[in-house]
Protein backbone atom coordinates (compact mmCIF):
# COMPACT_ATOMS: atom_id res chain seq x y z
CA UNK A 1 0.00 0.00 0.00
CA UNK A 2 3.05 2.28 0.32
CA UNK A 3 3.15 3.13 -3.24
CA UNK A 4 -0.43 3.69 -3.65
CA UNK A 5 -0.45 5.90 -0.14
CA UNK A 6 2.56 8.11 -1.28
CA UNK A 7 0.49 8.44 -4.60
CA UNK A 8 -2.80 9.64 -2.85
CA UNK A 9 -0.27 12.13 -0.79
CA UNK A 10 1.25 13.26 -4.03
CA UNK A 11 -2.59 14.08 -5.76
CA UNK A 12 -3.24 17.20 -4.96
CA UNK A 13 0.40 18.69 -6.26
CA UNK A 14 -0.01 16.79 -9.51
CA UNK A 15 -3.41 18.08 -10.04
CA UNK A 16 -2.41 21.27 -9.87
CA UNK A 17 0.49 20.56 -12.32
CA UNK A 18 0.07 22.52 -15.90
CA UNK A 19 -2.88 20.98 -18.60
CA UNK A 20 -0.29 19.90 -21.12
CA UNK A 21 1.05 17.19 -18.45
CA UNK A 22 -0.80 13.95 -18.39
CA UNK A 23 -2.04 13.77 -14.77
CA UNK A 24 -2.55 10.19 -14.97
CA UNK A 25 1.11 8.67 -16.37
CA UNK A 26 2.39 10.92 -13.04
CA UNK A 27 -0.48 9.02 -11.04
CA UNK A 28 0.76 5.38 -12.34
CA UNK A 29 3.99 6.43 -11.96
CA UNK A 30 3.69 7.56 -8.42
CA UNK A 31 1.64 4.81 -7.64
CA UNK A 32 4.12 2.32 -8.74
CA UNK A 33 5.25 -0.54 -6.11
CA UNK A 34 7.63 1.45 -3.25
CA UNK A 35 8.92 -1.16 -0.78
CA UNK A 36 10.79 1.36 1.68
CA UNK A 37 9.66 2.36 5.14
CA UNK A 38 7.64 3.95 5.82
CA UNK A 39 8.81 6.31 8.29
CA UNK A 40 11.57 7.32 5.37
CA UNK A 41 8.85 7.60 2.19
CA UNK A 42 7.84 11.07 3.07
CA UNK A 43 11.82 11.65 1.85
CA UNK A 44 11.58 10.05 -1.40
CA UNK A 45 8.15 11.64 -1.49
CA UNK A 46 9.36 15.10 -1.07
CA UNK A 47 12.23 14.92 -3.46
CA UNK A 48 9.99 13.21 -6.18
CA UNK A 49 6.87 16.09 -5.91
CA UNK A 50 9.82 18.24 -6.06
CA UNK A 51 11.37 16.47 -9.76
CA UNK A 52 7.89 16.65 -10.92
CA UNK A 53 6.98 20.75 -10.20
CA UNK A 54 11.14 20.90 -11.78
CA UNK A 55 9.65 19.40 -14.80
CA UNK A 56 12.07 16.52 -14.90
CA UNK A 57 11.61 13.74 -17.78
CA UNK A 58 9.91 10.41 -16.42
CA UNK A 59 12.54 8.12 -16.91
CA UNK A 60 14.52 10.69 -14.76
CA UNK A 61 12.26 10.42 -11.84
CA UNK A 62 11.20 6.88 -12.00
CA UNK A 63 15.59 5.69 -11.81
CA UNK A 64 15.78 8.38 -9.35
CA UNK A 65 13.16 6.15 -7.66
CA UNK A 66 14.02 2.98 -7.90
CA UNK A 67 17.55 4.40 -6.55
CA UNK A 68 16.16 5.63 -3.06
CA UNK A 69 13.87 2.56 -2.39
CA UNK A 70 16.58 -0.08 -1.53
CA UNK A 71 18.70 2.23 0.53
CA UNK A 72 15.84 3.91 2.60
CA UNK A 73 14.01 0.20 3.54
CA UNK A 74 17.41 -0.81 4.34
CA UNK A 75 18.03 2.56 6.74
CA UNK A 76 14.29 2.42 7.86
CA UNK A 77 14.43 -0.74 9.13
CA UNK A 78 17.82 -0.97 10.90
CA UNK A 79 16.59 2.11 12.73
CA UNK A 80 13.13 2.04 13.47
CA UNK A 81 12.12 -1.79 13.44
CA UNK A 82 15.22 -3.07 14.59
CA UNK A 83 16.53 -0.48 17.04
CA UNK A 84 14.42 2.35 18.31
CA UNK A 85 11.31 -0.11 18.57
CA UNK A 86 12.84 -2.53 20.91
CA UNK A 87 14.46 -0.44 22.13
CA UNK A 88 11.62 1.54 23.35
CA UNK A 89 9.72 -1.72 24.13
CA UNK A 90 12.65 -2.29 26.75
CA UNK A 91 12.47 0.85 28.52
CA UNK A 92 8.90 0.35 29.29
CA UNK A 93 9.24 -3.01 30.69
CA UNK A 94 11.64 -1.86 32.75
CA UNK A 95 9.66 0.75 34.02
CA UNK A 96 7.05 -1.38 34.35
CA UNK A 97 9.38 -3.80 36.33
CA UNK A 98 10.20 -0.88 38.48
CA UNK A 99 6.44 -0.52 39.44
CA UNK A 100 5.45 2.61 37.97
CA UNK A 101 1.03 2.66 37.23
CA UNK A 102 0.38 0.97 33.61
CA UNK A 103 -0.52 4.25 32.43
CA UNK A 104 2.61 5.84 33.03
CA UNK A 105 4.01 2.54 31.31
CA UNK A 106 2.01 3.16 28.23
CA UNK A 107 2.61 7.03 27.94
CA UNK A 108 6.51 6.86 28.15
CA UNK A 109 6.53 3.72 25.27
CA UNK A 110 4.82 6.32 23.31
CA UNK A 111 6.57 9.29 23.58
CA UNK A 112 9.75 7.71 23.57
CA UNK A 113 8.87 5.68 20.25
CA UNK A 114 6.78 8.11 18.85
CA UNK A 115 8.61 11.28 19.34
CA UNK A 116 11.78 10.46 17.44
CA UNK A 117 9.96 8.91 13.86
CA UNK A 118 7.24 11.61 13.99
CA UNK A 119 10.46 14.50 13.95
CA UNK A 120 12.09 12.17 11.09
CA UNK A 121 9.14 12.14 9.04
CA UNK A 122 8.62 16.01 9.13
CA UNK A 123 12.64 16.25 8.55
CA UNK A 124 12.09 13.69 5.66
CA UNK A 125 9.35 15.52 3.78
CA UNK A 126 11.19 18.92 4.47
CA UNK A 127 14.26 17.96 3.07
CA UNK A 128 12.99 16.19 0.26
CA UNK A 129 11.02 19.02 -0.86
CA UNK A 130 13.86 21.24 -0.15
CA UNK A 131 16.48 19.33 -1.94
CA UNK A 132 15.14 17.03 -4.77
CA UNK A 133 17.60 14.92 -6.22
CA UNK A 134 20.47 15.99 -4.24
CA UNK A 135 18.47 14.16 -0.90
CA UNK A 136 20.97 11.85 -1.13
CA UNK A 137 23.48 13.89 0.38
CA UNK A 138 21.30 14.76 3.40
CA UNK A 139 21.22 11.31 4.16
CA UNK A 140 24.39 11.07 4.00
CA UNK A 141 25.03 13.62 6.69
CA UNK A 142 22.30 12.59 8.84
CA UNK A 143 24.49 9.23 9.29
CA UNK A 144 21.46 7.26 10.30
CA UNK A 145 23.23 4.02 10.66
CA UNK A 146 25.37 5.70 13.69
CA UNK A 147 22.30 6.97 15.50
CA UNK A 148 20.66 3.16 14.86
CA UNK A 149 24.15 2.45 16.79
CA UNK A 150 23.60 4.22 19.28
CA UNK A 151 20.30 3.45 20.12
CA UNK A 152 21.17 -0.41 20.21
CA UNK A 153 23.68 0.96 22.20
CA UNK A 154 21.00 2.08 24.57
CA UNK A 155 19.00 -0.67 24.23
CA UNK A 156 21.09 -3.12 24.92
CA UNK A 157 21.92 -1.43 28.22
CA UNK A 158 18.36 -1.11 29.12
CA UNK A 159 17.96 -5.51 28.60
CA UNK A 160 20.84 -5.89 30.73
CA UNK A 161 19.66 -3.58 33.45
CA UNK A 162 15.75 -5.68 32.85
CA UNK A 163 17.05 -9.05 32.78
CA UNK A 164 19.59 -8.61 35.70
CA UNK A 165 17.04 -7.24 37.92
CA UNK A 166 14.37 -9.83 37.24
CA UNK A 167 17.28 -12.76 37.90
CA UNK A 168 17.65 -11.32 40.88
CA UNK A 169 14.70 -10.82 41.80
CA UNK A 170 13.92 -14.62 41.27
CA UNK A 171 16.69 -16.00 42.97
CA UNK A 172 16.40 -13.57 46.15
CA UNK A 173 16.23 -15.19 49.42
CA UNK A 174 12.30 -14.65 49.97
CA UNK A 175 11.63 -16.17 46.69
CA UNK A 176 12.91 -19.57 48.89
CA UNK A 177 15.86 -21.19 47.37
CA UNK A 178 14.99 -24.70 45.87
CA UNK A 179 11.98 -23.23 45.22
CA UNK A 180 9.52 -22.78 41.73
CA UNK A 181 11.50 -19.28 40.79
CA UNK A 182 14.88 -20.94 41.06
CA UNK A 183 14.12 -23.81 39.25
CA UNK A 184 12.67 -21.49 36.22
CA UNK A 185 15.88 -19.12 36.41
CA UNK A 186 18.53 -21.24 35.17
CA UNK A 187 16.12 -22.15 32.30
CA UNK A 188 15.83 -18.66 31.67
CA UNK A 189 19.58 -18.17 31.64
CA UNK A 190 20.19 -21.23 28.93
CA UNK A 191 17.17 -20.27 26.51
CA UNK A 192 18.08 -16.36 26.54
CA UNK A 193 22.08 -18.54 25.27
CA UNK A 194 19.86 -20.32 22.88
CA UNK A 195 18.32 -17.12 21.26
CA UNK A 196 21.61 -15.65 21.19
CA UNK A 197 22.97 -18.38 19.57
CA UNK A 198 20.28 -18.98 16.91
CA UNK A 199 19.74 -15.64 16.22
CA UNK A 200 16.50 -14.45 14.32
CA UNK A 201 16.40 -18.13 13.30
CA UNK A 202 14.54 -19.13 16.07
CA UNK A 203 12.13 -16.23 16.16
CA UNK A 204 8.85 -18.33 15.10
CA UNK A 205 9.20 -21.09 17.31
CA UNK A 206 8.98 -18.80 20.27
CA UNK A 207 5.23 -17.91 20.40
CA UNK A 208 4.62 -21.73 20.24
CA UNK A 209 7.40 -22.23 22.81
CA UNK A 210 4.83 -20.28 25.70
CA UNK A 211 2.06 -22.13 24.80
CA UNK A 212 3.31 -25.64 24.93
CA UNK A 213 5.08 -24.79 28.14
CA UNK A 214 1.17 -23.69 29.24
CA UNK A 215 -0.34 -26.83 27.62
CA UNK A 216 2.26 -28.87 29.06
CA UNK A 217 1.62 -28.02 32.86
CA UNK A 218 -2.10 -28.30 32.21
CA UNK A 219 -2.30 -31.75 30.82
CA UNK A 220 1.12 -33.16 32.39
CA UNK A 221 1.97 -31.01 35.65
CA UNK A 222 1.84 -32.05 39.16
CA UNK A 223 -2.17 -30.93 40.97
CA UNK A 224 -2.43 -27.59 41.85
CA UNK A 225 -1.87 -26.83 45.43
CA UNK A 226 -4.11 -26.54 47.53
CA UNK A 227 -5.36 -23.47 48.51
CA UNK B 1 -20.02 -11.82 30.21
CA UNK B 2 -19.13 -8.66 29.32
CA UNK B 3 -21.39 -6.04 29.39
CA UNK B 4 -22.14 -3.91 26.01
CA UNK B 5 -19.71 -0.68 26.56
CA UNK B 6 -16.78 -2.79 27.45
CA UNK B 7 -17.30 -5.65 24.45
CA UNK B 8 -17.61 -2.32 22.14
CA UNK B 9 -14.44 -0.75 23.77
CA UNK B 10 -12.36 -3.69 23.75
CA UNK B 11 -14.23 -4.33 19.88
CA UNK B 12 -12.43 -0.46 18.72
CA UNK B 13 -9.03 -1.18 20.48
CA UNK B 14 -8.83 -4.25 19.02
CA UNK B 15 -9.48 -2.63 15.48
CA UNK B 16 -7.13 0.30 16.23
CA UNK B 17 -4.82 -2.32 16.88
CA UNK B 18 -5.02 -3.79 13.43
CA UNK B 19 -5.36 -0.76 12.01
CA UNK B 20 -2.25 0.62 13.47
CA UNK B 21 0.01 -2.32 12.41
CA UNK B 22 0.38 -1.15 9.15
CA UNK B 23 -2.54 0.71 7.17
CA UNK B 24 -3.04 3.72 9.47
CA UNK B 25 -0.15 5.55 11.93
CA UNK B 26 2.26 2.66 12.54
CA UNK B 27 2.21 4.91 16.30
CA UNK B 28 2.50 1.53 18.14
CA UNK B 29 -1.08 1.66 19.53
CA UNK B 30 -0.91 -2.22 18.00
CA UNK B 31 2.01 -3.19 20.48
CA UNK B 32 0.80 -6.00 23.02
CA UNK B 33 1.93 -3.14 26.29
CA UNK B 34 -0.97 -0.80 25.27
CA UNK B 35 -3.46 -2.56 24.18
CA UNK B 36 -2.92 -5.05 27.25
CA UNK B 37 -3.17 -2.04 29.63
CA UNK B 38 -5.75 -0.61 28.08
CA UNK B 39 -7.63 -3.49 27.36
CA UNK B 40 -7.06 -4.02 31.18
CA UNK B 41 -8.72 -0.46 31.51
CA UNK B 42 -11.94 -1.33 30.11
CA UNK B 43 -12.36 -4.81 32.27
CA UNK B 44 -11.23 -2.96 35.08
CA UNK B 45 -8.01 -4.60 36.50
CA UNK B 46 -4.88 -2.23 34.43
CA UNK B 47 -2.09 -4.53 36.10
CA UNK B 48 -3.61 -7.86 34.96
CA UNK B 49 -3.50 -6.07 31.38
CA UNK B 50 -0.03 -4.72 31.76
CA UNK B 51 1.19 -8.00 33.20
CA UNK B 52 -0.28 -10.16 29.75
CA UNK B 53 1.04 -7.06 27.81
CA UNK B 54 4.80 -7.08 28.97
CA UNK B 55 5.06 -11.23 28.63
CA UNK B 56 3.50 -11.39 25.26
CA UNK B 57 5.64 -8.32 24.45
CA UNK B 58 8.55 -10.48 25.62
CA UNK B 59 7.31 -13.50 23.00
CA UNK B 60 7.26 -10.75 20.47
CA UNK B 61 10.46 -8.63 21.39
CA UNK B 62 12.77 -10.01 18.36
CA UNK B 63 10.06 -10.02 15.66
CA UNK B 64 11.46 -7.49 13.00
CA UNK B 65 9.54 -6.93 9.61
CA UNK B 66 12.21 -6.83 7.85
CA UNK B 67 13.18 -8.76 4.47
CA UNK B 68 9.19 -9.63 3.88
CA UNK B 69 9.28 -11.75 6.80
CA UNK B 70 5.70 -12.83 7.70
CA UNK B 71 5.02 -12.15 11.53
CA UNK B 72 2.81 -12.88 13.95
CA UNK B 73 0.18 -10.08 14.68
CA UNK B 74 0.35 -9.71 18.43
CA UNK B 75 -2.33 -6.17 18.77
CA UNK B 76 -5.65 -7.48 18.30
CA UNK B 77 -4.63 -10.88 20.25
CA UNK B 78 -4.11 -9.24 23.46
CA UNK B 79 -7.48 -8.16 23.72
CA UNK B 80 -8.64 -11.92 23.85
CA UNK B 81 -5.34 -12.96 26.21
CA UNK B 82 -6.48 -9.88 28.59
CA UNK B 83 -10.03 -11.10 28.45
CA UNK B 84 -9.10 -14.42 29.19
CA UNK B 85 -6.81 -13.66 32.28
CA UNK B 86 -9.39 -11.28 33.79
CA UNK B 87 -12.25 -13.45 33.71
CA UNK B 88 -10.52 -16.21 34.60
CA UNK B 89 -8.42 -14.50 37.74
CA UNK B 90 -5.65 -15.88 39.47
CA UNK B 91 -1.62 -17.09 37.92
CA UNK B 92 -3.61 -19.72 35.76
CA UNK B 93 -5.67 -17.06 34.07
CA UNK B 94 -2.73 -15.29 33.37
CA UNK B 95 -0.96 -18.92 32.08
CA UNK B 96 -4.09 -19.75 29.66
CA UNK B 97 -4.56 -15.37 28.21
CA UNK B 98 -0.58 -15.68 27.65
CA UNK B 99 -1.17 -19.08 25.99
CA UNK B 100 -4.03 -18.22 24.00
CA UNK B 101 -2.83 -14.76 23.26
CA UNK B 102 -0.03 -16.86 21.51
CA UNK B 103 -2.03 -18.93 19.17
CA UNK B 104 -4.45 -15.63 18.22
CA UNK B 105 -1.50 -13.69 17.20
CA UNK B 106 -0.38 -16.49 14.73
CA UNK B 107 -3.73 -16.97 13.53
CA UNK B 108 -3.95 -13.08 12.93
CA UNK B 109 -0.57 -12.88 11.38
CA UNK B 110 -2.07 -15.20 8.45
CA UNK B 111 -5.21 -12.86 8.25
CA UNK B 112 -2.73 -9.99 7.39
CA UNK B 113 -1.37 -11.39 4.27
CA UNK B 114 -4.45 -12.60 2.80
CA UNK B 115 -5.62 -9.17 3.40
CA UNK B 116 -2.67 -7.81 1.36
CA UNK B 117 -3.84 -9.99 -1.39
CA UNK B 118 -7.42 -8.39 -1.12
CA UNK B 119 -5.75 -4.96 -1.29
CA UNK B 120 -4.05 -5.32 -4.76
CA UNK B 121 -7.63 -6.69 -5.75
CA UNK B 122 -9.44 -3.73 -4.93
CA UNK B 123 -6.78 -1.05 -6.10
CA UNK B 124 -6.66 -2.61 -9.28
CA UNK B 125 -10.31 -2.90 -9.89
CA UNK B 126 -10.71 0.42 -12.01
CA UNK B 127 -13.21 0.31 -14.89
CA UNK B 128 -12.07 -0.28 -18.56
CA UNK B 129 -9.64 2.57 -20.08
CA UNK B 130 -9.36 3.49 -16.26
CA UNK B 131 -5.08 3.95 -16.03
CA UNK B 132 -3.30 2.12 -13.02
CA UNK B 133 -2.37 5.63 -11.51
CA UNK B 134 -5.86 6.88 -11.84
CA UNK B 135 -7.36 3.87 -10.14
CA UNK B 136 -4.29 4.65 -7.70
CA UNK B 137 -5.38 8.13 -6.81
CA UNK B 138 -9.14 7.10 -6.16
CA UNK B 139 -9.62 8.50 -2.67
CA UNK B 140 -12.26 5.73 -2.23
CA UNK B 141 -10.11 2.23 -3.10
CA UNK B 142 -7.73 3.84 -0.32
CA UNK B 143 -10.44 4.10 2.07
CA UNK B 144 -11.99 0.35 0.96
CA UNK B 145 -8.57 -0.90 1.83
CA UNK B 146 -8.55 0.91 5.58
CA UNK B 147 -12.13 0.09 5.67
CA UNK B 148 -11.47 -3.89 5.08
CA UNK B 149 -8.50 -4.07 7.41
CA UNK B 150 -10.24 -2.24 10.03
CA UNK B 151 -12.77 -5.54 9.49
CA UNK B 152 -10.52 -7.83 9.26
CA UNK B 153 -9.19 -6.36 12.87
CA UNK B 154 -12.97 -6.48 14.46
CA UNK B 155 -13.18 -9.88 13.15
CA UNK B 156 -10.03 -11.20 14.57
CA UNK B 157 -10.81 -9.54 18.16
CA UNK B 158 -13.64 -10.66 18.65
CA UNK B 159 -12.58 -14.11 17.88
CA UNK B 160 -10.40 -13.32 19.99
CA UNK B 161 -12.87 -12.14 22.84
CA UNK B 162 -15.75 -15.37 22.39
CA UNK B 163 -12.17 -17.66 22.55
CA UNK B 164 -11.54 -16.65 25.77
CA UNK B 165 -14.53 -16.38 26.84
CA UNK B 166 -15.58 -19.90 25.69
CA UNK B 167 -12.27 -21.86 27.81
CA UNK B 168 -13.83 -23.75 30.59
CA UNK B 169 -13.27 -21.35 33.85
CA UNK B 170 -11.78 -25.01 35.19
CA UNK B 171 -8.92 -24.68 32.98
CA UNK B 172 -7.33 -22.05 35.40
CA UNK B 173 -8.10 -24.06 38.71
CA UNK B 174 -6.06 -26.86 37.00
CA UNK B 175 -3.07 -24.11 36.94
CA UNK B 176 0.25 -25.46 39.40
CA UNK B 177 2.47 -23.28 39.42
CA UNK B 178 1.70 -19.86 41.91
CA UNK B 179 2.15 -16.45 40.95
CA UNK B 180 5.82 -16.11 40.78
CA UNK B 181 6.45 -18.94 39.58
CA UNK B 182 3.64 -18.86 36.87
CA UNK B 183 5.57 -15.28 35.69
CA UNK B 184 8.84 -16.91 35.11
CA UNK B 185 7.67 -19.81 33.44
CA UNK B 186 5.83 -16.81 31.20
CA UNK B 187 9.01 -14.89 30.64
CA UNK B 188 11.20 -17.90 28.89
CA UNK B 189 9.52 -16.90 26.01
CA UNK B 190 10.86 -13.49 25.98
CA UNK B 191 14.42 -15.02 27.45
CA UNK B 192 14.46 -17.03 23.91
CA UNK B 193 13.40 -13.89 22.20
CA UNK B 194 15.65 -11.34 24.20
CA UNK B 195 18.78 -13.73 22.88
CA UNK B 196 18.09 -13.32 19.40
CA UNK B 197 17.76 -9.42 19.58
CA UNK B 198 20.76 -9.25 21.06
CA UNK B 199 22.79 -11.39 18.52
CA UNK B 200 20.47 -9.25 15.92
CA UNK B 201 21.90 -6.46 17.68
CA UNK B 202 25.53 -7.62 17.47
CA UNK B 203 25.54 -6.93 13.70
CA UNK B 204 24.53 -3.69 13.83
CA UNK B 205 26.80 -2.49 17.15
CA UNK B 206 29.48 -5.28 17.98
CA UNK B 207 30.15 -3.89 21.55
CA UNK B 208 26.35 -4.20 22.56
CA UNK B 209 27.08 -7.94 24.06
CA UNK B 210 29.21 -6.29 26.72
CA UNK B 211 27.28 -3.57 27.00
CA UNK B 212 24.64 -5.71 27.73
CA UNK B 213 26.63 -7.97 30.77
CA UNK B 214 27.31 -4.72 31.88
CA UNK B 215 23.96 -3.31 32.33
CA UNK B 216 23.10 -7.36 33.65
CA UNK B 217 25.70 -6.64 36.40
CA UNK B 218 24.37 -3.66 37.33
CA UNK B 219 20.97 -4.57 37.14
CA UNK B 220 21.54 -8.20 39.28
CA UNK B 221 23.33 -5.52 42.34
CA UNK B 222 20.68 -2.53 41.82
CA UNK B 223 18.11 -5.51 43.19
CA UNK B 224 19.95 -7.02 45.75
CA UNK B 225 20.48 -3.68 47.33
CA UNK B 226 17.43 -1.77 46.58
Amino acid sequence: MLGAGMAWAMAPVLKELPPASDAEDRGARAAEHFNAHPYLAGLAMGAMVRLELDGEAPDVIRRFRDALRGPLGALGDQLFWAAVRPAAILLALALAVGGLPPWAVVAIFLLSYNGPHLIVRGWGVHVGLSLGRQVGDAIARADLAAVARRVVVSGALIMGLLSGALFALAIRPEAGVGGEAWRLALPAALLFLWGWHRGSAIRRWVPWIGVIAVLGLLLLGPPPPAS
Amino acid sequence: MIEFLPLLGLLLIGSWAALDGTSVGQIMISRPLVVGVVSGLILGDAAAGLMVGALLEGVHLADIPSGGVRLPEPGPATVGAVVAAVSMGGAGGLAVGVALGGVLALAGGRTVYALRELNIRILGMGGEGESAGASALHPRRHLLCIAADAARGLGVTAIGIGCALALPRGIAERWPLDGSGTFLLLLLPGAIAAGALLKSWKAVEGRSAGIFALGATAGLLAAWVL
